[in-house]
């Protein structure tokens, strides 16, 4: 890993498409998925445009011992609103900026056109160290 | 005349401040993964007995801003209870979260390092078993601190620091490429 890396666009390391639910998703079936995907978000959409994230941590701040009917109460309720993004061919330093300054594990990434193309997280930076520097030789 | 000067002179300064960037390009090698875990700052871990409720853990990770506890009974490691235990076995379920233990939903014996150990070890591990964080213990095998992801990621950026913190507050894009438009 390098500065030239760094100034590479985050689309080089491959990050996976973003799991997208519509912003009227009841949470039970959001949570399920989470838990069948093992993922720890999901971006929440309006329109095929990104309307919130819905984390783990939003899941212990916004679920858990707040006795909500989680078969009736909908994403858009509970999620994170106007999420960290980045464009996909924007570079790698500044996910990890936004990693170590903002706190986020995970930054959505979108296209042009304001539709999710991914999502990268700190999981997957750490799997392009061990991949390119730990185990390289 | 005066405008070609103009251009050979904004070249010449192109030139010199690419020829600076490269001067100091910075490179990341295994050695720099070989250094002992005790060389990054890490938080004293946040601990709880055996028998505290989930109620209560909850409380725990939200008041601290943290994602994990140890369940710790006379120094002894006696399991990890994180966000993720949270999401996949609490979230959604039907639980008086003031009655059951922390007990029953940690994780037991979570594999641990020493401060001595090089934070590559620290890599391999949460990279091969998906965790986000790894329990260190001191040479008696009492916890003393918990390594997560967000401190790998804070050791990548500490060692880059004009590549990543040096940076405009936006990246300079191409084109119109605002969702909110011009």
């Amino acid at each position: 890993m390098d500065s030239k890396t760094l100034r590479s666009p985050i689309e080089t390391l491959n990050p996976p498409k973003a799991v997208s639910v519509k912003v009227d998703t009841k949470l039970d079936e959001v949570l399920n998925l989470m838990k069948e995907k093992r993922i720890g978000c999901v971006c929440v959409v309006r329109n095929k445009q990104v309307a919130g994230i819905f984390t783990e941590r939003d899941v212990l701040k916004r679920v858990v011992g707040a006795r909500l009917d989680v078969k009736k109460v909908q994403i858009e309720e509970v999620m994170t609103t106007t999420p960290e993004y980045l464009f996909i061919d924007d570079q790698i330093a500044f996910a990890l900026n936004r990693m170590d300054l903002g706190g986020f594990r995970h930054i959505l990434l979108i296209n042009a056109q304001g539709e999710p193309s991914g999502v990268i997280s700190m999981r997957d930076i750490m799997a392009h160290l061990v991949k390119n520097v730990a185990d390289k030789n | 005349m005066a405008v070609k000067a103009d251009f050979d002179r904004f070249d010449d300064e192109l030139r010199s401040m690419q020829e600076l960037m490269e001067e100091q390009e910075i490179s990341l090698h295994d050695k720099d993964l070989m250094v002992p875990i005790n060389t990054l700052s890490l938080k004293k871990a946040v601990t709880v007995e055996p028998g505290t409720s989930i109620k209560q853990c909850v409380e725990i990770l939200l008041a601290r801003h943290f994602g994990c506890l140890l369940v710790v009974k006379n120094k002894n490691l006696k399991g990890i209870f994180t966000e993720r235990d949270v999401l996949l076995k609490i979230a959604g379920e039907k639980i008086d979260l003031s009655k059951v233990k922390v007990d029953d939903y940690m994780t037991p014996n979570p594999v641990t390092l020493t401060m001595n150990d090089p934070i590559i070890s620290a890599l391999r591990l949460m990279h091969k078993g998906g965790y986000r964080h790894v329990t260190i213990v001191d040479e008696k095998g009492e916890p003393v601190s918990v390594l997560s992801i967000r401190d790998i990621v804070h050791y990548i950026v500490e060692f880059f620091p004009q590549d990543i913190l040096n940076l405009p507050p936006h990246p300079i894009r191409v084109g119109a490429k605002n969702p909110d438009g011009g």
